[in-house]
């Protein structure tokens, strides 16, 4: 068997719009993911609302005991079942495929990240607890200045494993035939009929984004430790 | 509803398949595991390279790109072998080559389990073992395999509960698992979001079901060696 790479190169810039694609998906639904996780973490340490803190429980619960696969599946295909989603305004955003997979990823970051958010204030030391109390600090300013900074050292090794999952996660686009890497090489593929040449490119390149999300959140770990 | 009652015995089997795909899956996986964590701890350097880079690309590649290298790229090696062996053509079966996909990536996260607990286990009472005249098989089968097992149950788990929403994906290549039913439920009914939604349930359940019957596990357990 004999590689050949001559195709991938011809239809290098196709390759490229993919990549840039699947860079979107990751840094629109990771950011959003972070805020709404942040969010609702808060909501649970406060503990005060707890029919809220309920449904945040239930969206975690079923965004993180199902195949994102099936969520996509849900949005994109699932939400045009009903004529009222299809009457209202919201089909404007509904009805494209790249939206729906952003909302899907969006939830199910959302979902991971508030546990591990919520597990990083839980871990926090109880006399570090008492000691903000006692300093007078309100709820949230004790949350933002003292317990938050100490929760990002600690999760980060866990965020960085999230945020290549949810990388890695975008491939699913692909079913939903939104063009972005997984798909372009599925195009190529079915095209020129060369699986290995296809698929290996877009693997090198979901590897190399990968592990520069590992290097880069360990280095931020290790200079947040230093301090 | 009489839909759904009509597509509920293809559910069911879907379930099933799904079900045997991942318990295979989980055999090998751990078999793999097993084995690389062993190599990855070899003392010879070109087994621990090896091993170390199987484990690296793995972690690297999204699940759905890597099933479609071995099931597109694998058969072409099938067509080239069964050409020169001038047998008949045939196909590669979903079935098959989601057993292998999923076998192939969770070795390599079961790897990663086996290391750590194997590096957890404490050198102190392999030695107290020792001393006491115990063989190195009675070491092997009474001190160092249980206490592991115990050791990467929480991270075994883990590995389960990604496995099984993993093999969701299957679906795409033509498994006829109960994401598969829903597709042509929906085809044909124009209910997708019932179905889907019907599936989720199910992921959900297998998932709670795992999480809970593990619990029983570790609780009776209960890691009372670590007291």
């Amino acid at each position: 068997m004999i590689f050949d790479f001559k195709v991938i190169f011809e239809n290098f810039d196709f390759y490229l719009s993919g990549m840039l694609m699947t860079l979107l998906l990751t840094v629109t639904s990771l950011l959003i993911g972070l805020f709404i996780a942040l969010i609702f973490a808060i909501i649970k340490y406060q503990n005060k609302h707890k029919i809220t803190i309920k449904i945040i429980n239930t969206i975690v619960f079923y965004f993180r005991g199902t195949p994102c696969l099936l969520q996509i599946y849900l949005i994109y295909y699932g939400l045009a079942q009903f004529q009222f989603v299809k009457d209202s305004f919201l089909w404007l955003a509904l009805e494209n495929a790249v939206f729906c997979v952003m909302l899907a990823l969006t939830l199910n970051t959302a979902s991971y990240t508030t546990e591990i958010i919520y597990g990083g204030i839980k871990a926090t030391p109880k006399t570090q607890i008492e000691a903000v109390q006692a300093f007078g600090f309100s709820f949230f300013s004790g949350l933002l200045h003292i317990i938050l900074p100490g929760v990002i050292r600690r999760i980060i090794p866990f965020y960085a494993n999230e945020s290549v999952f949810l990388m890695q996660a975008t491939a699913l686009a692909s079913t939903i035939t939104v063009v972005e890497l997984t798909q372009v090489a599925r195009i190529i593929n079915s095209r020129f009929f060369i699986p290995f040449e296809a698929f290996l490119f877009a693997a090198l390149f979901y590897m190399l984004i990968s592990y520069v999300i590992f290097y880069s959140l360990s280095l931020l770990e290790r200079k947040l430790n230093k301090i | 509803m009489s839909s759904i009652i009509e597509y509920l015995p293809a559910l069911g089997s879907g379930l099933i398949v799904s079900l045997n795909v991942a318990l295979l899956s989980l055999l090998f996986a751990s078999i793999i595991g097993f084995l690389v964590a062993i190599a990855k701890l070899s003392k010879v350097k070109i087994i621990r390279f090896i091993a170390t880079s199987y484990t690296v690309m793995v972690r690297g590649v999204p699940d759905l790109v890597m099933m479609f290298l071995i099931f597109y790229g694998g058969q072409i090696i099938v067509n080239n072998i069964t050409l020169y062996l001038g047998l008949d053509y045939f196909d590669i079966d979903a079935f098959y080559a989601g057993v292998f996909t999923l076998s192939f990536i969770f070795g390599a996260f079961m790897a990663e389990t086996f290391r750590a607990s194997i590096l957890a286990l404490d050198k102190q009472q392999l030695e107290t073992a020792y001393a006491f005249g115990m063989t190195k098989t009675q070491v092997k089968f009474r001190i160092l395999i249980p206490q592991m097992l115990l050791h990467a149950l929480p991270s075994f788990t883990n590995n389960w509960l990604v496995l099984i929403k993993s093999t969701a994906i299957l679906s795409i290549i033509g498994l006829h698992d109960m994401i598969f039913v829903s597709n042509l439920a929906s085809r044909s009914t124009h209910q997708p979001f019932i179905f889907y939604f019907l599936v989720s349930l199910a992921y959900l359940l297998i998932t709670w079901l795992s999480i809970k019957s593990i619990r029983k596990i570790e609780d009776h357990y209960n890691m009372s060696h670590q007291v």
